[in-house]
């Protein structure tokens, strides 16, 4: 089912008040949205691998740029899109891959592991044959990935992320993946929610304004 | 389409009287037919759409799906719109573009065209056509989704575009409806983070203000070039007397019999002042000839050649956000008041009818017109009958209707209790 279509469905199967109260599109998204975050939530607490399926990746065919913060001497990542947060260290962002000629890896940090980090030598070692053997890290900070320990071939190659999206980046023609048999909880939630909304005062004669 | 003179006969039939007793002369029936035809329309349109009877009532004064261009966001309503009926229409999905660049796409050569284009709410593979861009011809291209406000083209980057109210079109599209709102509603929406007007939630608003435009022509020395207007001064004959007539360009009227006009800066051909127009009058529009304006109070002065004409309240749509190009509306129409021109020989005073658009050229001498023109052999006459603009099995309707009116002109109650029971029963039928 689409964006578009799960919209027109609950719209559809609302009470119709009258021809003027009528339910906002925004509104309905916002509904649903909180619905499908915390049908996220469960599937979260049940197993964070099963989030996979709902992960949209961004900077496939245009590499996102990492970028210098020169104030902090650190480098970053703005995210393309808003994520559904989780209470671990990626929250909705899953994963970040870099599109340098090693496709190299990064592991999950939290940020205040990269403040302590950077004190350290974490992430830096040799390898059994002598050469350098590095990790990279990234932090999910507010509407940024920030990295730890990352090579000028990384950066200048730029990222991938795979990001869970919440229901309103979605595009109205995308589909949405409901998982098999859930489509009516989120349905009935969301019914309900909007159900419970009772119906404006329209009359025009300016009461409630101050 | 319902002749004047259909119902003006019939009228007289039913009530058993004729012209020559002058028992209900024609210009009762005139004053009558245009209080009827109103109640009429009152009546159907106070029961639009409840049910394809009274839709097929209203549909010769239904104009659908009329684009209007909107500049920054407003656009004046045609002269003749009453009423809006449904809501208005956007194209969608539609939105403006704000830059494009150079993007370098992973394991391709090519550095292809970025666009960006704030909340386009596009799909991967999504086909789109862009327009207002100067470089690249951007047609049926599939997107590449980069993020919610940029999307690339697989078109080779040539050079930085200069953009002329760029925007991109979705190839399938549809449209969407745009929210009609009160004051109070839209005040509200403003600050409400969730309902402000967004190009995936539009809303409009209906309003009014005075709306001026240049008229006529005239040569300007300063700029050496010719400024033009939306139409051309002429003459008419009113009564017998020499009139200005506003020849707008087809469809450019923006005036409904009634109005007022407020000429200003009138000019002649060679742009100086001359203000015999100026001033602000009543205007004549005969439903005959909708793109010609008449002032039947002014005095024609052929040295005006430029004016800006002003109507007042002219009614506007407002559609938010304020960059959305155009909007479609379907709206009712008055209907034309009905009118029976004619008429009178002079020595048997037989009334003759004139037909819609009849032109009476060398009206005869021994005749009088209407409005008391002789007729003399050499003037010409242009009849302003206007037949009902209803459809023919509307004819019981409109008749029992008249005769209503007629019995208490006639001060004759019984035909007017048979009229208005007759009435319920059409009434009854739609």
């Amino acid at each position: 089912m689409t964006k578009a279509e799960m919209r027109a469905s609950v719209k559809g199967a609302l009470r119709k008040i009258d021809s003027t109260a009528k339910y906002h599109d925004r509104m309905i998204d916002r509904a649903i949205e909180h619905s499908m975050n915390q049908f996220m939530y469960d599937l979260y607490r049940k197993d964070p691998r099963d989030l996979d399926q709902y992960i949209r990746e961004y900077g496939g065919e245009v590499a996102l740029a990492v970028t210098e913060d020169v104030s902090t001497e650190s480098y970053y990542t703005d995210l393309p899109a808003a994520y559904v947060v989780f209470p671990d260290k990626q929250s909705g962002v899953r994963y970040v891959v870099g599109h340098d000629r090693d496709k190299t890896v990064l592991y999950p940090m939290s940020i205040t592991e990269m403040l302590l980090a950077d004190r350290t030598y974490l992430g830096s070692s040799l390898a059994e044959d002598g050469d350098p053997y590095t990790r990279s890290f990234y932090a999910v900070r507010g509407s940024r990935v920030v990295y730890y320990n990352t090579n000028s071939h990384f950066r200048r190659a730029g990222v991938r992320i795979g990001i869970v999206i919440p229901f309103s980046e979605y595009a109205d023609e995308d589909e949405i993946r409901i998982p098999f048999g859930q489509e009516d909880r989120t349905f009935i939630a969301v019914s309900q929610k909007l159900a419970q909304i009772p119906p404006a005062e329209l009359i025009d004669n300016n009461k409630d304004a101050q | 389409m319902i002749a004047a003179r259909t119902v003006y006969d019939t009228c007289l039939a039913l009530a058993k009287k004729d012209q020559r007793g002058r028992a209900f002369n024609i210009d009762e029936y005139n004053k009558i037919a245009a209080l009827v035809n109103m109640e009429l329309y009152n009546y159907y349109v106070g029961r639009y759409e409840s049910g394809i009877g009274v839709t097929e009532a209203l549909l010769m004064l239904k104009v659908r799906n009329e684009t209007l261009a909107l500049t920054t966001g407003q656009a004046w309503l045609p002269n003749l719109a009453d009423r809006i009926v449904g809501n208005p229409t956007i194209v969608h999905p539609w939105g403006p573009i704000t830059a494009t660049a150079s993007v370098d796409v992973v394991n391709n050569p090519d550095a292809k065209v970025k666009v960006t284009a704030p909340n386009h709410g596009l799909k991967d593979g999504a086909v789109v056509t862009c327009s207002g861009l100067s470089e690249h011809a951007i047609t049926s291209e599939p997107i590449h989704f980069i993020d919610k406000n940029n999307f690339w083209v697989d078109v080779d980057f040539s050079a930085d575009d200069t953009l002329t109210s760029a925007s991109w079109v979705l190839d399938d599209h549809s449209y969407k409806d745009v929210d009609m709102v009160t004051e109070e509603e839209l005040s509200a929406i403003w600050a409400d983070a969730n309902l402000r007007p967004t190009i995936h939630n539009p809303v409009a608003i209906l309003g009014t203000g005075n709306r001026t435009e240049n008229f006529g022509e005239y040569f300007n020395y300063g700029t050496n070039s010719f400024v033009h207007g939306i139409g051309d001064f002429g003459l008419t004959y009113i009564d017998g007397v020499s009139r200005p007539a506003l020849g707008f360009d087809s469809g450019y009227n923006f005036f409904v019999n009634g109005d007022r006009i407020t000429i200003a800066n009138g000019k002649t051909g060679v742009g100086a002042p001359s203000a015999g127009y100026n001033g602000t009058h009543e205007v004549l529009v005969r439903e005959s000839y909708p793109n010609y304006v008449y002032l039947p109070h002014v005095t024609y002065d052929n040295t005006v050649l430029f004016a800006e004409v002003t109507r007042a309240n002219a009614k506007t749509i407002a559609v938010y956000p304020t960059t959305i190009p155009a909007v479609n509306v379907s709206y009712l129409i008055k209907p034309a008041t009905p009118f029976l021109d004619y008429y009178v020989n002079d020595t048997t005073y037989v009334i003759t009818y004139l037909d819609k658009r009849q032109e009476l050229t060398n009206f005869a001498a021994g005749n009088t017109y209407r409005d008391g023109t002789a007729g003399d052999d050499a003037i010409d006459i242009d009849s302003i009958t206007e037949d009902w603009q209803w459809d023919e099995d509307m004819l019981p309707q409109i008749v029992y209707m008249m005769l209503q009116k007629m019995g208490i002109n006639l001060e004759n109650m019984t035909v007017a209790q048979i009229a208005t029971q007759l009435q319920a029963k059409e009434e009854s039928n739609v």
